[in-house]
């Protein structure tokens, strides 16, 4: 049973036209019966003529020309080499502004910088700024230069049974603390 | 020359070529429009008209990632009513710190929704540094009809007024505004209970 409660909720629609013809129908009926909801209905209309009857005001005579000198502005600084090179980004963020909230306030010039900043550390951290260890280095150290060569010269059939193969510095530390005990060369007590 | 009569899509792959006359033909073709929906949506006509030309410095910024996935139309107001929720925001900002009084940002004060929550979006309250002194309205309706309508919260207030007063369909003002259906019709239903409250007196029938 259609009640004038559940006429009203859609009188609104009724009135813009929203309504299915079925629904249309049913409200034409209640409301061709019933003066409450013939006066709410009247009183939507009346409220919506009140609004489609509003002045509007006028945009000032120099917006045109005021505008076009704003945008032609732009378009001499865009021409520079760095704002083409930002205007990717700059468009991004206003498309942004235009259809998220999220990146509405992102910088274009912030994130520019924080490419290049970027890219200047990546360059900077390359190998090529890391010095090569010279074999002037390791000349000065008698003893690894002889288990280097050692290590360089040996072949084995038995990698596992290779002391050649033990970390270097682990020798270096054994052989340097041999020596500081007795005069023997350490690598003779080796089982090479 | 530009023909006026030719269709946004051409003025638009015109004015991503760099053509001033096609940008100013659509611009001749939206501004009164815009203008009028921001008028509404701020109060000022000052105002609405810096904010007017914002609109369309933003649309030729943007042209070169515009894809045609929205008419020109929708994407013209949506960006629109963009302009006009930062202009709202920095204009709070700024009477915050001039004042020094905390408003929470997250103060959603309504927004035509009774019920519903939109993900914690933006704070939608009516404008309190809307001055009514400086309407630019002819008659004292406008004048009242104004004030009313900046009682409305932001989100109800563009609702209203799309509909209302510029025409759009429903399924429209869901494009412009981004929200489904359902709400749009929900806060186009409040915001005119809320009017037809406020305008009662000029409401009554003979």
């Amino acid at each position: 049973m259609i009640t004038c409660h559940k006429i009203k909720k859609t009188l609104n629609d009724f009135a813009d036209g929203a309504l299915d013809s079925e629904q249309t129908w049913a409200v034409k009926m209640h409301i061709a019966s019933c003066e409450s909801c013939m006066g709410e209905l009247a009183r939507i209309q009346a409220f919506s003529r009140l609004l489609k009857g509003l002045h509007n005001p006028k945009l000032s005579a120099s917006f045109d020309t005021d505008l076009r000198t704003r945008v032609e502005k732009m378009q001499h600084s865009r021409s520079s080499l760095w704002n083409r090179m930002i205007a990717p980004i700059r468009a991004w963020t206003i498309r942004g502004s235009a259809y998220s909230g999220a990146y509405r306030r992102l910088p274009a010039y912030a994130v520019a910088g924080l490419a290049v900043v970027c890219a200047v550390t990546m360059v900077a951290k390359t190998p090529y700024s890391v010095k090569p260890v010279t074999p002037v280095a390791v000349q000065d150290n008698s003893m690894v230069a002889a288990c280097l060569a050692q290590h360089h010269s040996f072949v084995s059939t038995e990698p596992l049974a290779d002391p050649s193969a033990q970390a270097l510095e682990a020798r270096t530390v054994s052989v340097q603390s041999s020596a500081n005990v007795s005069t023997s060369d350490p690598l003779a007590s080796e089982n090479l | 020359m530009i023909c006026l009569s030719q269709p946004d899509t051409a003025l638009l792959a015109r004015c991503q070529s760099n053509d001033l006359d096609a940008f100013d033909a659509l611009v001749a073709r939206y501004k009164h429009k815009i203008y009028n929906y921001i008028f509404r949506m701020v109060g000022d006509s000052e105002e609405a008209e810096d904010l007017t030309q914002d609109v369309f410095v933003k649309m030729y910024v943007a042209l070169p990632t515009f894809r045609n996935q929205a008419s020109l139309n929708t994407w013209l107001y949506r960006i629109a009513g963009n302009i006009c929720i930062d202009a709202h925001r920095k204009k709070v900002r700024r009477e915050n710190a001039m004042s020094g009084d905390v408003l929470s940002l997250n103060d959603t004060g309504g927004d035509g929704d009774i019920g519903s929550d939109e993900q914690g979006t933006a704070r939608d309250v009516p404008d309190a540094s809307y001055e009514p002194y400086r309407l630019l309205a002819t008659t004292e309706l406008d004048s009242q009809i104004q004030m009313a309508l900046h009682k409305l919260p932001e989100k109800m207030r563009a609702v209203l007024v799309l509909h209302d007063i510029e025409g759009f369909a429903y399924e429209e003002i869901a494009a412009v505004v981004q929200c489904p259906l359902g709400t749009v019709k929900s806060r186009l239903f409040n915001a005119r209970m809320q009017m037809r409250e406020y305008l009662k007196p000029y409401l009554e029938l003979g």
